[in-house]
């Protein structure tokens, strides 16, 4: 079984907790505050505006 | 496992590492037995990479010894690794007692490793403790190849057991040792090393020991080589700088102490930024803690009263109505804190956690002194750090208030749905199924294609966002992440109101492209539901839906492809349909399932010869196999030589009309005793150099090409005669084909002939109806049920994803496809 950490304060945390993948109603919330902020974005790899240099690829149609 | 006296012990002690300081204890079968005791799992991949943990420790201890200060680490083709350093070599004298090379004790007694000795390492990494035997053990082969007081030697193992007595092949003026080896399949399930896995450890083991060099290389892949070199010359403190070079850090400078107190060496850096999680790793002599243990609680102790201390006395905590929590003062915190100590105690065998009881106190009173010191001296970072802290405590109180607002919307009936969702007419939670698909032109086909009765399709769409200058980032919006909320019915965890009973689909279906971003969109739904619905994933009720890569068509018959794997073996499917295959020379005929296996081979074959071809010419190499039998004991007789490179021109002169010249030169390979046959070709006007030699030639690659040609001259004496068995069984006329090669054309172009391949970039590619047969019709789809381990590895993916780790994101995120199991509904 893997070791698991607060996904909100990294505190390591028992796979048998109640508020698993957090360690407390307090963590689990601030995660669900960060979603409904939308503080939770990834990189894209669209490069919305290409540059020049780069030569880029032709969609078939 | 403590240190038990075998009876090298009353061998008279040299100084350094010489053979009686090998101690002998035994039991090498027992590793093949119950390698899960030894070596951990061999089915999850964690046994597979502490072979190489094994092999590399004991490089880091001639490094510890102060004699090798880089390695390198391969990963072959064949899926061998080599590990090659630059220490004083494995000793290869007769061992006293056992009357065997010292070399060959190491490699066939357990726990026979020289750190069994303490006179000769001062800290041993002893990460394992196993000794590289038990890598021997449950090795297929393993070879040993080691430079020594100016001679090279050499040894190979088969399941553990010498082939021969180790034996000086050449001179070398250089010392250090290269162990090959190939994990055997007999006892591993999981033998695909991992670049990640190996790269993140063996980074780890470089930075805690500054200026030690760590080359890891990858051989497998069918591009050029991927590389990457570990090396901190600052050590702790420049990993903190790598760790941290993405984030915004509150301080430039990384803090960075190391003391000496009561006998144990405390190394600690650390830096905040301005990130969320806190990230501390804790190492005892090299090794790391995953759990913490008595230097972590040191440290934190210390970090929660040093800095309430200092706010306090300079007045910045007077608006907090309770102290800094610990979970505040450490939030953004990046921080190894790494300790030598010449006889620590920990939780377990596998180290997880130091239970040493003195390291707190010692730990605490360090980085009291040393963080006051700082902040005292560092008045403008220590209010940056103090007011992050503050705002951490602030974040509390706005979590406390999120969970309000979410159990305010919490009450939830058809009125209140969303827009956007296309809703099923079946109100039974059991039957309903709902589509979150990502992608307006998506969402359309979806909502076309869908049998309205029970599914429902709900589109989001990833918004992009730009963070910085250069840098775009792509996310759920709160309105996209509300809109989902409601739909699905059943309220959130972090707004305290979730209810199973309240979901309104039992099937919850992700559809998102097969490219890049829309496994960012995966990821973060996948990593929202795991956070927030967890009992939806426990449930079995969350799937990932499959739409095809490709769609390729034959005549009338369509196939919809999902892998390019898939495509592979359609293509070869198709090009050996109906084909009887058999050679002049032999009576076996190959037709069905043998034929597939043996054009599969033949692939592999003609990959394996592309992989090498950075060593050797394709064509020249392929020659080789086809043409001749070559291998290491040739190298050592010129006449044989000559006559094999004979053999390979007259082929290539048959076969490559544009071959202009082929010239044959040996060279003396004082390292092993051999000839190297270097061959220069020239075709058109390209030349190459080819060098078959030593290392080539007793690498695995070779001898699985070896292995694989012996399989086809077994068929009998070429060329293949190939036959068409039509509809009523009647076979046509015989073709002959000279060689594999004629052979692979042949089946190629039957594959391509009539053929036409599509592939599908995109959802919205598909129309409605090919959306519905493919991806969305019940007894045609395939669903992925997300199990919660998935769910895991995509939060650890989206975690790397967000930035709270370091290496480059996005190739990460390219070359990690989250794997799901199969299920077929």
């Amino acid at each position: 079984m893997r070791s698991r950490k607060c996904a909100t304060c990294g505190k390591a945390i028992a796979r048998d907790v109640a508020t698993f993948p957090f360690c407390s109603p307090r963590c689990r919330a601030a995660d669900l505050h960060r979603w409904l902020e939308g503080a939770y974005a990834i990189p894209s790899v669209e490069t919305p505006f290409p540059s020049p240099d780069t030569p880029r690829e032709v969609p078939e149609s | 496992m403590t240190e038990e006296k075998g009876a090298g012990e009353t061998a008279a002690k040299e100084d350094g590492y010489g053979s009686s300081s090998i101690q002998v204890l035994e039991g090498l079968e027992a590793v093949r037995k119950r390698p899960g005791m030894y070596i951990g799992d061999p089915h999850d991949g964690t046994g597979l990479h502490h072979l190489v943990w094994e092999v590399v420790d004991n490089a880091v201890d001639e490094h510890l010894a102060g004699h090798n200060d880089s390695i390198e680490v391969t990963i072959h083709g064949d899926g061998s690794l080599t590990v090659v350093d630059h220490g004083r070599g494995i000793p290869v004298a007769t061992h006293p007692t056992e009357g065997v090379s010292a070399a060959q004790v190491v490699m066939t007694k357990l726990h026979a490793g020289g750190k069994f000795d303490n006179d000769s390492y001062k800290v041993s990494a002893g990460l394992h403790g196993v000794g590289v035997s038990a890598v021997n053990a449950v090795s297929e082969w393993l070879q040993m190849e080691i430079s020594r007081g100016g001679q090279v030697w050499f040894q190979e193992y088969r399941k553990g057991a010498p082939v021969a007595p180790i034996e000086a092949i050449g001179t070398s003026e250089k010392t250090g040792t290269k162990i090959s080896f190939k994990p055997d399949p007999e006892i591993f399930t999981m033998v695909d090393f991992s670049f990640d896995t190996l790269s993140a450890r063996l980074r780890e083991i470089s930075f805690l020991n500054a200026g030690f060099r760590i080359t890891l290389t990858d051989e497998r892949g069918d591009e050029e080589d991927r590389s990457v070199v570990h090396a901190f010359e600052g050590g702790i403190r420049e990993f903190v700088e790598t760790l941290n070079a993405k984030k915004q850090a509150l301080h430039d400078e990384v803090i960075s102490l190391l003391e000496n107190r009561d006998g144990v060496e405390v190394a600690i850096a650390m830096q905040w930024s301005d990130a969320y999680s806190e990230a501390i790793s804790c190492y005892t002599n090299n090794v790391r803690n995953k759990d913490g243990g008595t230097h972590l609680t040191g440290l934190r102790t210390a970090l929660t009263r040093t800095i309430n201390g200092y706010g306090n006395r300079e007045g910045l905590l007077k608006d907090l109505k309770s102290p800094l929590s610990g979970e505040d003062v450490r939030e953004g915190l990046t921080a190894i804190i790494s300790i030598k100590h010449p006889d620590p105690a920990f939780s377990s065998q596998t180290k997880d956690k130091l239970v040493s009881s003195e390291v707190k106190g010692i730990v605490e009173g360090v980085v009291g002194d040393r963080l006051s010191q700082y902040l005292e001296e560092n008045p403008k970072s220590a209010r940056k750090i103090i007011d992050k802290c503050v705002v951490a405590a602030r974040a509390r109180e706005a979590a406390r208030k999120a969970r309000e607002m979410v159990q305010r919307k919490g009450a939830l009936d058809a009125s209140t749905l969303p827009g956007k969702l296309a809703d099923c007419q079946t109100k039974d939670p059991t039957e309903g199924e709902i589509y979150i698909v990502e992608g307006d032109s998506a969402g359309g086909s979806a909502k076309q294609g869908r049998d309205r009765r029970f599914q429902a399709i709900l589109p989001l769409r990833g918004k992009i966002l730009n963070v910085e200058r250069a840098r775009f980032e792509k996310m759920l919006s709160s309105a996209e992440i509300g809109t989902l909320i409601t739909a699905l019915g059943c309220g959130v965890e972090g707004g305290g109101n979730f209810d199973i009973d309240k979901l309104r689909y039992h099937h919850v279906v992700i559809m998102t492209d097969a490219d890049v971003d829309g496994a960012h969109i995966r990821t973060l739904l996948l990593t929202f539901f795991y956070r927030q619905m967890p009992e939806l994933i426990r449930n079995g009720y969350l799937h990932i839906a499959q739409p095809p890569l490709y769609r390729a068509k034959r005549g009338k018959k369509v196939r919809y492809l999902q892998t390019d794997e898939e495509l592979n073996l359609y293509l070869v499917d198709g090009g050996a349909d109906g084909l009887v295959l058999r050679t002049r020379g032999g009576d076996a005929t190959l037709e069905g399932d043998t034929l597939l296996k043996l054009l599969d081979e033949i692939r592999r074959s003609r990959r394996l010869v592309q992989r090498l071809r950075r060593r050797a010419e394709p064509r020249v190499l392929e020659a080789v196999i086809r043409a001749t039998s070559l291998d290491v004991g040739d190298l050592s007789d010129e006449a044989r030589l000559r006559e094999v490179f004979g053999k390979v021109e007259a082929r290539l002169r048959e076969k490559h009309d544009d071959l202009q010249s082929l010239t044959l030169e040996l060279e003396r390979d004082e390292e092993h005793g051999r000839f190297a046959a270097l061959v220069r070709s020239r075709f058109g006007v390209a030349t190459r150099e080819s060098r078959f030699d030593f290392e080539l030639l007793s690498g695995g690659e070779m001898t699985e090409l070896r292995q694989i040609e012996a399989g086809i001259r077994a068929l009998g004496a070429l060329p293949f005669v190939v036959q068409v068995r039509d509809k009523k069984g009647e076979l046509g006329d015989e073709v002959e084909l000279a060689d594999v090669d004629a052979l692979w054309d042949y089946v190629d172009a039957r594959a391509r002939k009539g053929l036409d391949v599509q592939r599908y970039k995109g959802l919205g590619e598909m129309n409605p109806d090919q959306l519905w047969e493919t991806t969305m019709d019940p007894d045609t789809r395939t669903l992925l049920q997300v199990r919660v381990d998935d769910a895991v590895d995509s939060e650890e993916l989206f975690t790397v994803l967000m930035g709270d780790q370091v290496e480059p994101r996005r190739e990460f995120i390219e070359s990690n496809a989250l794997n799901v199991t199969n299920l077929d509904i």
